[in-house]
């Protein structure tokens, strides 16, 4: 791919030389843009389009997390699932045996395997819960978003 | 031809996982020698740090294309951010970015030919499981003080049920950095190891090896799959923790 050499874009390249015009005509785009036109006809700026899309994707960027996409990778979600359900299990289990090894008991790690087990479909309930707000929050934006088919 | 028995005693399955001393250093009579795992992992900084200097010095307004990848991975990491924990979470932004890129970047360096996988070793993995995890904790505590053990008591919970809510609760946190940890270096470690038994049964059946072959070849692209997405789960998890600490989230 033979394109414009990278300087053409530079900074370096803005300040000075036959850059200098570009970067002037660029001011009087925008000059021409919010209205201080001093010529006639309908100007298009080459920086409109993408002062646009910059507008939309700030406003699109809360300061709040926006955990309602649907999840990018259900493979990794998977893999997240299932090792925090088995390894609760074992952190309960190892907890048990410590205290009783403290203690000299013989008999804590029964409830703290359960408590672990517990913690194990807690984390588990905990996705499935977080899976189903997000479907939902889904299915709420879904209607506000046009659809691009009916337009062909 | 050699019997599958004869070849996994000239190759074991786990010799690749196994430290050796490539330049021996004692300071104080400890020992601080270069090993293959050190050397990885200076050799993953490195390639990073090269990398990532090298396709941003010219910092063209059109990128080329180490300054594109350089970019895509700067976005992904921010929006990783963004969409877990908002802008409060970017000045985690740089720690996430290095956990990220030190953990593909070793993973991938793995899946080279006679490399050695620094995260299949659960010493490594444990390590950045636990600083995070207490680096969470720290943050949690520094953002909420003490209100942050309000982690611990989901609300809307019966006062009966507390008792045993509670200590559920509080294994659910303790196993993080277990789960973290585990996934990571048990996945390295599998796949390796599946990978060379595989590869051993294809010299042992010969002609019938075309099958394992085979299998090698779509166990390969998968382990490359799973090299990626290790390193992004173990990037998000860490974004959801930071979450958890700043915003204390009613889940």
């Amino acid at each position: 791919m033979t394109g414009p050499s990278r300087e053409t874009y530079g900074a370096r390249g803005l300040k000075q030389g036959p850059f200098r015009t570009l970067g002037n005509k660029g001011e009087r785009w925008r000059d021409l843009r919010d209205g201080n036109a001093r010529g006639e006809g309908k100007a298009v700026a080459p920086t409109d389009d993408f002062d646009r899309r910059l507008e939309r994707a700030n406003a699109q960027r809360g300061d709040a997390p926006s955990r309602g996409a649907a999840n990018p990778s259900p493979l990794g979600l998977a893999f997240r699932i299932g090792t925090e359900l088995v390894v609760a299990v074992a952190v309960g289990a190892v907890i048990g045996w410590l205290l009783d090894q403290w203690l000299g008991t013989h008999w804590l790690i029964v409830p703290f395997l359960l408590l672990g087990i517990g913690a194990g479909f807690r984390n588990v309930f905990r996705h499935a819960r977080q899976m189903n707000e997000a479907a939902a929050q889904d299915a709420k934006n879904l209607p506000s978003v046009p659809d691009d088919d009916d337009d062909d | 031809m050699a019997s599958v028995k004869e070849i996994f005693e000239l190759h074991p399955p786990m010799h690749q996982f196994e430290i050796k001393q490539w330049i021996p250093i004692e300071i104080g009579g400890y020992d601080v020698s270069l090993t293959n795992a050190g050397a990885f992992m200076l050799g993953t900084v490195a390639l990073i740090a090269l990398f990532l200097f090298s396709a941003t010095s010219k910092r063209s307004l059109v990128p080329g294309r180490a300054q594109s990848v350089a970019e895509l991975a700067y976005g992904f990491i921010a929006n990783m951010l963004r969409d877990n924990v908002g802008t409060a979470g970017m000045p985690f932004f740089p720690f996430v970015f290095s956990l990220f890129t030190y953990i593909l970047v070793a993973n991938f360096l793995g899946m080279m030919p006679y490399a050695f996988t620094v995260t299949s070793h659960i010493i490594v993995t444990g390590a950045f499981a636990l600083f995070i995890f207490f680096g969470v904790t720290l943050l949690g505590f520094i953002k909420h003080g003490p209100m942050f053990l309000k982690l611990f008591v989901p609300s809307g919970v019966p006062f009966a049920l507390l008792p045993i809510i509670v200590p559920i609760e509080i294994i659910s946190y303790l196993s993080r950095p277990l789960s973290l940890s585990v996934r990571l270096f048990a996945n390295m470690l599998a796949g390796h190891t599946m990978l060379k038994v595989f590869a051993g049964f294809v010299i042992a059946l010969g002609i019938a090896g075309a099958g394992p072959l085979l299998v090698m070849v779509a166990l390969t692209a998968l382990e490359f799959l799973v090299a990626f997405l290790q390193a992004y789960v173990f990037a998000v998890l860490t974004c959801i923790y930071i979450n958890d600490a700043i915003h204390m989230h009613e889940h």
